[in-house]
């Protein structure tokens, strides 16, 4: 029997479909909409895509995008278990400014942050199925690893548990010979700083990452939990996931701490609730793949959580409502970071 | 009625922003800022007391002038830790429709295309109610933490900015034009490709050669805070700032900087009036002047002079942990920490020396703004003697506890104020920006150097080949 599978949606904040509700990005009553009703659909999570490339004078007006760390606070007030996974690129990003806006997102969700990591300037989908301008090249993935390295240290080493007081008596509100300035002089990042805020629920956030490159299931296996993969069938899916799994011991890991979410960008059309379960469970099992991203528009997204989740609920293919709150507790793991993992273990 | 004085609620997403110790009171709620929950409250509080806005300050620095280490700062929580303010914005948002939002950021660190996208993403989604707080960083903790080497120095700092700006302002201003976006359904594609350009600049220190990744926002450019009192930071708040954030122990310190400022302004072509002051300042009100007296000496029993050096120690680059208590302070034209700071302490106000210790005493509560203590009545009486002496247009109200503080504010002040013909009865339609300029001007002022972006240079994208 197939195992309750990971559901998650990915979506741009950017103009929507239909046409006619294009402008609606614009409206924070969408995106809380939104939430509501994935968080009704039992997704585990909203993956917010993003890119920051732009076109060169050839290429006509951009789409426009928000940035969509902004989105996120509305969603989470309206919402108790959605994950929201961000994109952010290490091309882009200041390390400790990113690391501080990924913990406060994660303070102010409760623990339901995930960081979609792109090493260059193109977005998740672009990424995983290796087309389009801006995809990370070997280069990248050299700063992508130090910019990691940084944020762990930032995340994991800076605050020791049990460093945070908040004594009203005392006035003692953290104990600072626990608290550690994290030094770093490396080839893109030189650096000094403590962490400037006290440790969150999950301290890193989910670490999600779609590179369909060489460099990027490599570096996918070493510092992913979960991974996006797209490909035209689930047979080619299967082959990108072995891979990347076939490569997490070198980096100490096991090849089950990668959770595979398959990127679907369509389903089978004017096909029965059942139909689409069939189509999803034949996925799960083809492409040994632990999950999905719908990488579909926000009406096509309530039609499903309308229609095809309560099928999967019968089927008993989705977890029942979790009561953990942290993300990462749906991928397999406990609000932290696995002690195999690499960010675990990042060292001066 | 006489001029409208305006109220901001000033915050910091810290345990401690002006009042050290206050965090350990049985009714503050300090210590919830990491609370979503906290915030979308505070901002419901303040739309029901009908605040203009709520401006959050920020940096990158980790307090570690004082002994020369974060250690003392950490300790007792003084602004350190401190969340990112403007991933809060959009929870506030949506449980509010009028409250403003200033946000800081710093204009040396995140470089100017994804930082002009945020704001107009924030200016969508809260329908034009944003604010940016332009800073350029007084300590070598945030300047190291950002991966630069060292702080730049002073007017260095400013000369960035403006180039900083320069970027911007065309991003905003420029790269898209306001019917770019194409009726919904007539067109293959969302925008119009003759009416969206790349912003072209090579200047100095930013070149940029992108469109703008976001069309047209309410304000477009957001409405401009900065807090400048120094003589380079006065040239640059003339120039370009909307409202502007002073803060001084009297009216001699003051008063002086807004003449002065305003008086640039005009030089700059700029109506003076167009530069909204905002003075810091606390006030501790009670139904009665005894209840208020005993609410201040209730919190006064919480406050930690020595956290207040340290957040001084911060202001101004000085370690004053190896100073006498005793000691006359005195201006160090050396220091390439906030200068203002201590030129507000000892120079701009003749009739004072001050020493170490009554320094911190007098910051230990609301920083170096006064402290307003007294009935409704009383306390408005004082606001307006200030804002009369002072001629700033309103105040940037700090707290001794929050909510409380800015709670009592809005329940007491705020009517009493509202009888007198001094504050709004209801806010005004529109974006910030028209509340403060009133309808039809969303957009920059015609006078603002920002708005002469608005013809561009810059060539239109072209339409792809083939």
């Amino acid at each position: 029997m197939t195992q309750p599978f990971r559901l998650t949606a990915l979506v741009s904040a950017s103009p929507l479909l239909p046409p006619a509700q294009a402008g609606a990005y614009l409206d924070l009553a969408t995106w809380a909409r939104l939430a509501s009703t994935l968080e009704r659909g039992r997704f585990d999570a909203l993956i917010l895509a993003d890119h920051q490339s732009t076109p060169s004078s050839e290429g006509g007006a951009p789409v426009p995008r928000l940035d969509p760390f902004m989105l996120v606070t509305a969603m989470a007030h309206v919402t108790r278990h959605l994950g929201f996974a961000v994109t952010a690129s290490t091309a882009l990003e200041i390390p400790a400014v990113l690391a501080r806006r990924l913990s406060t997102l994660d303070h102010l969700t409760d623990g339901r942050i995930g960081w979609s990591i792109v090493a260059g300037h193109a977005d998740t989908e672009a990424e995983a199925r290796g087309q389009g301008s801006g995809l990370a090249r070997a280069a990248d993935y050299d700063r992508a690893d130090e910019f990691l390295h940084v944020a762990y240290r930032l995340w994991q080493d800076s605050w020791e548990d049990g460093s945070v007081v908040r004594d009203r008596a005392s006035g003692v509100f953290a104990d600072a010979t626990k608290v550690h300035s994290i030094s770093h002089h490396g080839a893109h990042f030189d650096l000094e700083t403590v962490h400037l805020t006290e440790p969150s629920p999950q301290r890193t956030p989910l670490l999600l990452h779609a590179g369909a490159s060489p460099e990027g299931r490599r570096f996918a296996a070493r510092h992913a939990e979960a991974v996006l993969v797209a490909g035209d069938s689930p047979v080619d899916v299967a082959t990108q996931v072995r891979d990347i799994r076939t490569q997490a011991p070198s980096f100490g890991r096991a090849p089950q701490d990668i959770s595979a979410l398959a990127i679907l960008a369509s389903l089978p059309a004017n096909a029965s609730p059942a139909r689409v379960a069939d189509h999803l469970e034949g996925w799960i099992e083809d492409a040994d793949v632990d999950g999905f991203a719908l990488a579909l528009p926000p009406d096509a997204l309530a039609d499903f959580a309308g229609h095809v989740v309560p099928e999967l609920l019968r089927r008993r293919l989705l977890g029942a409502d979790d009561t953990e709150l942290a993300l990462r507790t749906r991928f397999g793991g406990t609000a932290r970071l696995k002690q195999s993992h690499t960010g675990s273990r990042a060292v001066a | 009625m006489s001029k409208e004085i305006r109220v901001n609620a000033f915050a910091m997403a810290s345990p401690v922003h002006h009042s050290p110790g206050l965090w350990r009171h049985p009714e503050d709620r300090s210590l919830d800022f990491t609370s979503l929950a906290y915030w979308t409250d505070l901002a419901q509080d303040l739309e029901a007391g009908k605040f203009d806005a709520l401006f959050i300050a920020d940096s990158m620095a980790s307090s570690e002038v004082y002994g020369g280490s974060y250690h003392a700062a950490l300790r007792v929580g003084a602004q350190i830790p401190k969340l990112d303010p403007m991933v809060i914005v959009s929870a506030m948002a949506l449980v509010t429709e009028h409250l403003g939002f200033g946000i800081t950021s710093n204009a040396l660190y995140e470089p100017p295309h994804p930082f002009a996208r945020r704001m107009s993403t924030l200016d969508h989604l809260t329908k034009g109610r944003i604010g940016w707080n332009i800073v350029t960083g007084h300590t070598v903790s945030g300047a190291r933490a950002v991966g630069q080497k060292s702080l730049t120095p002073h007017d260095e700092r400013y000369a960035i900015a403006e180039d900083y700006l320069e970027a911007v302002y065309a991003l905003w201003e420029a790269s898209w034009d306001d019917d770019a976006v194409q009726p919904a359904g007539t067109a293959e594609a969302y925008a119009d490709p003759a009416k969206v350009r790349a912003v072209v600049k090579d200047g100095p220190h930013f070149q940029l050669d992108a469109p703008h990744l976001s069309e047209p926002s309410p304000q477009r450019t957001p409405v401009l805070f900065q807090a400048g009192a120094s003589s380079r930071g006065r040239a640059f708040a003339a120039s370009h700032a909307e409202c502007i954030f002073v803060s001084g122990p009297t009216p001699e310190v003051i008063g002086p900087v807004v003449a002065d400022t305003r008086r640039r302004a005009a030089a700059a072509g700029r109506d003076p009036r167009d530069l909204k002051f905002f003075s810091m300042a606390t006030t501790i009100v009670g139904a009665t002047e005894e209840e208020a007296r005993a609410r201040l000496a209730d919190y006064r029993r919480y406050i930690n002079p020595e956290a207040a050096l340290i957040l001084f120690s911060g202001w101004t680059g000085i370690d004053f942990s190896k100073w006498d208590l005793d000691a006359p302070i005195t201006f160090d034209s050396g220091s390439q920490g906030l200068v203002s700071a201590l030129e507000a302490f000892s120079i701009a106000d003749p009739n004072r020396v001050w020493t170490v210790r009554e320094l911190a005493e007098h910051n230990a509560i609301g920083g170096r703004g006064p402290v307003f203590v007294g009935s409704p009545a009383q306390v408005a009486d004082q606001i307006e003697a200030w804002v009369e002496a002072t001629d700033v247009d309103g105040l940037n109200l700090s707290y001794a506890i929050t909510p409380g503080g800015f709670r009592d504010f809005g329940t007491h002040v705020v009517p009493e104020l509202q009888r007198r013909g001094r504050f709004k009865q209801d806010y005004a339609p529109g974006t910030l920006r028209e509340k403060l300029y009133g309808a039809g001007h969303a957009r920059l002022r015609d006078t603002h150097p920002g708005s002469r972006h608005r013809p561009l240079s810059a060539e239109p994208l072209q339409r792809a080949a083939g």
